[in-house]
């Protein structure tokens, strides 16, 4: 298994990438080089490690689900699945890209670098548990907020345009009175609309790893940053390639993409005291897919056997998550506040 | 000229005894005949001497024909006869026997429902045997002693607010649950996206064609509605009925 680790030229320590400068950055000296310093400079160019095939490593398998190979560091055993193309070990913390995950159909057109530190992850997770009167106590109790992880996730990212017609039932009420009576006149309408919506870089994630409604939440990007890809923005974080085809997230790309087409249109329907959708026929053709990996901060927790999930754009800060809700919590709660109501109800109805 | 003397006489104790009454509110009205005129003058007196001392008017009112609701009559009644606001009518029909006794303002704390009941089995037997002047001469002075007692305790307030605690204990509890299952939802704010509008290019929504078809009309009439029928408006009355 082809991988790549990044050395400081000056002490030779790791660099990783640091989201506030842009730059890779040597924990160790403090130096710091812009990537393309590194991509240029062969002192600092990542060293790539080409074990495996026919070495001594047995245990160096990428058949199946996991493969597993030793630190060139620190010679420890670090373990991934089918899809990771970066992590660090599990030892001595050394970030590696795998590479020639990274080649091929696998190669990423486009990333979004981190601009969100892991510091400002973990206070947003903090402040996310944070007033959570309903979270249990034990949820929290680990400290676990340190083990939020930068995680470069596998995107598509789809343009199309829509065409189509929709139609709608409306009406128009006019109401007036004469002599003894009130007379209401009501004129229905059949309205219809034809046209085209072009639609750039709508993302959907391409792993199974994260569900949909995560990375969905955590919506949008802003597309300005993303810049060809390249393996020096991965290194320190962890990522993955998509193990979800392209033709497998156009049926939810084209769901999303007609919804819109139908606010767009509906919005020029206008001057009716009712509107109701009553068809549309709508054909979405799919334009130029781009693969690309963007920054999210996460975290997985297992609680009473159901995963919580925490997520946080990576570039814009926008948060995410589930937490689990205490039963015990929830009803002293729902009593605490019909006291007070209670209360409140008590001396209103004396006036009453 | 006995005949005109006569005449003059009668329009004379006619005047003097009638003039008073309407110069004040009339206060008995007794269209079925059931009392004497004397009888009249007596309950009158009574019933004055009540206003004067608690600005209260207890009002009479003995018919022989039919209504459809004694309630709604004697309510009507009241407040159309440009009595006080507080007060009681005791309507009695010789027609079909109804009796209702019909309160307004303080008088539908002092004069409760129950208090109402009370003095309805007091002078329940003198009805059953018509004794109209027996049993209107002791209705006054039984209002009258409720009146002067004031309201009862146990009777409207404390009943009254239970009864709105019975309603807005469960509101409350409703409205605790409804705040702490707002917080629950903030628990999880995971939501899929609605649309792809934020990736509409700009400027590319193109309608090429738009139609607005009128179909049809439809048109009904509905007759303005005349206001409440009762010109008492939106009085509200307390009151006890029934048969004798």
């Amino acid at each position: 298994m082809e991988t790549l680790e990044y050395r400081c030229p000056n002490c030779n320590a790791y660099l990783v990438f640091d989201p506030k400068s842009g730059k890779m950055k040597c924990d160790y000296c403090l130096s710091d080089f812009t990537v393309d310093e590194v991509k240029e400079n062969n002192d600092t160019r990542g060293k790539v490690h080409n074990e495996g095939h026919g070495h001594t490593h047995s245990e160096e398998q990428t058949n199946g689900d996991y493969f597993c190979y030793s630190c060139p560091s620190c010679g420890g055993e670090i373990i991934g699945d089918s899809t990771t193309a970066a992590t660090e070990c599990p030892f001595c913390e050394n970030p590696t890209v795998i590479t020639q995950r990274l080649s091929g159909e696998f190669k990423p057109d486009y990333v979004i670098p981190f601009k969100i530190t892991k510091k400002e992850a973990v206070s947003a997770l903090e402040k996310l548990y944070g007033g959570k009167k309903l979270l249990p106590n034990a949820f929290t109790r680990d400290n676990r907020v340190k083990k939020v992880t930068g995680m470069y996730v596998p995107y598509w990212i789809c343009d199309c345009e829509a065409s189509g017609t929709v139609s709608y039932d409306a009406t128009r009420v006019h109401t007036f009175s004469s002599g003894k009576y009130i007379t209401t006149r009501t004129d229905f309408f059949k309205v219809v609309r034809r046209g085209t919506v072009a639609f750039d870089n709508i993302p959907q994630d391409g792993t199974t790893k994260l569900e949909g409604i995560h990375t969905e939440s955590i919506e949008p990007y802003d597309y300005s940053e993303m810049i060809p890809f390249s393996n020096e923005y991965l290194s320190g974080y962890f990522a993955d390639i998509y193990d979800v085809n392209s033709e497998d997230v156009l049926g939810r790309v084209a769901e999303r993409a007609k919804a819109s087409v139908k606010e767009s249109f509906k919005e020029t329907v206008i001057g009716y005291a009712t509107v109701s959708e009553s068809e549309s026929n709508i054909d979405i053709t799919k334009g130029d897919i781009h693969y690309a990996l963007l920054p999210v901060w996460m975290l997985n927790t297992n609680w009473n056997g159901k995963t919580y999930t925490f997520a946080m754009n990576g570039q814009t800060g926008k948060v995410v998550g589930d937490l689990p809700v205490d039963k015990k919590k929830f009803w002293k709660r729902t009593a605490m506040f019909f006291g007070i109501f209670a209360a409140v109800a008590a001396v209103v109805a004396f006036f009453i | 000229m006995k005949k005109t003397v006569c005449l003059i006489s009668v329009l004379l104790i006619i005047a003097f005894t009638a003039l008073p009454v309407y110069a004040a509110k009339e206060r008995v009205i007794d269209t079925a005949d059931l009392l004497t005129a004397e009888e009249e003058q007596k309950l009158s007196a009574l019933a004055g001497e009540v206003y004067e001392k608690y600005g209260v008017d207890i009002v009479i009112l003995l018919e022989d024909t039919y209504v459809s609701s004694p309630q709604r009559h004697a309510e009507d009644y009241y407040d159309n006869g440009g009595y006080a606001d507080d007060g009681i009518i005791f309507y009695l029909s010789v027609y079909d026997r109804d009796w209702y006794m019909a309160t307004s303002g303080s008088c539908m704390d002092t004069l409760s429902d129950s208090r109402l009941d009370d003095i309805f089995e007091e002078i329940k037997s003198d009805l059953a045997k018509n004794e109209f002047y027996d049993a209107l001469s002791s209705f006054i002075p039984l209002c009258e002693g409720y009146i002067e007692a004031g309201p009862s305790f146990s009777a409207t307030p404390v009943g009254g607010y239970i009864l709105n605690m019975c309603i807005l204990l469960p509101v409350a509890f409703v409205v605790a649950l409804v705040v702490v299952s707002l917080e629950k939802k903030k628990m999880n704010t995971a939501v899929l996206q609605k649309n792809a509008n934020d990736y509409i290019i700009n400027g590319s929504v193109d309608i090429k064609e738009q139609k607005d078809v009128f179909v049809t009309s439809t048109v009904t009439r509905v007759p303005i509605s005349q206001g409440s029928g009762s010109g008492g408006g939106g009085r509200s009355h307390g009151g006890r009925g029934g048969k004798f």
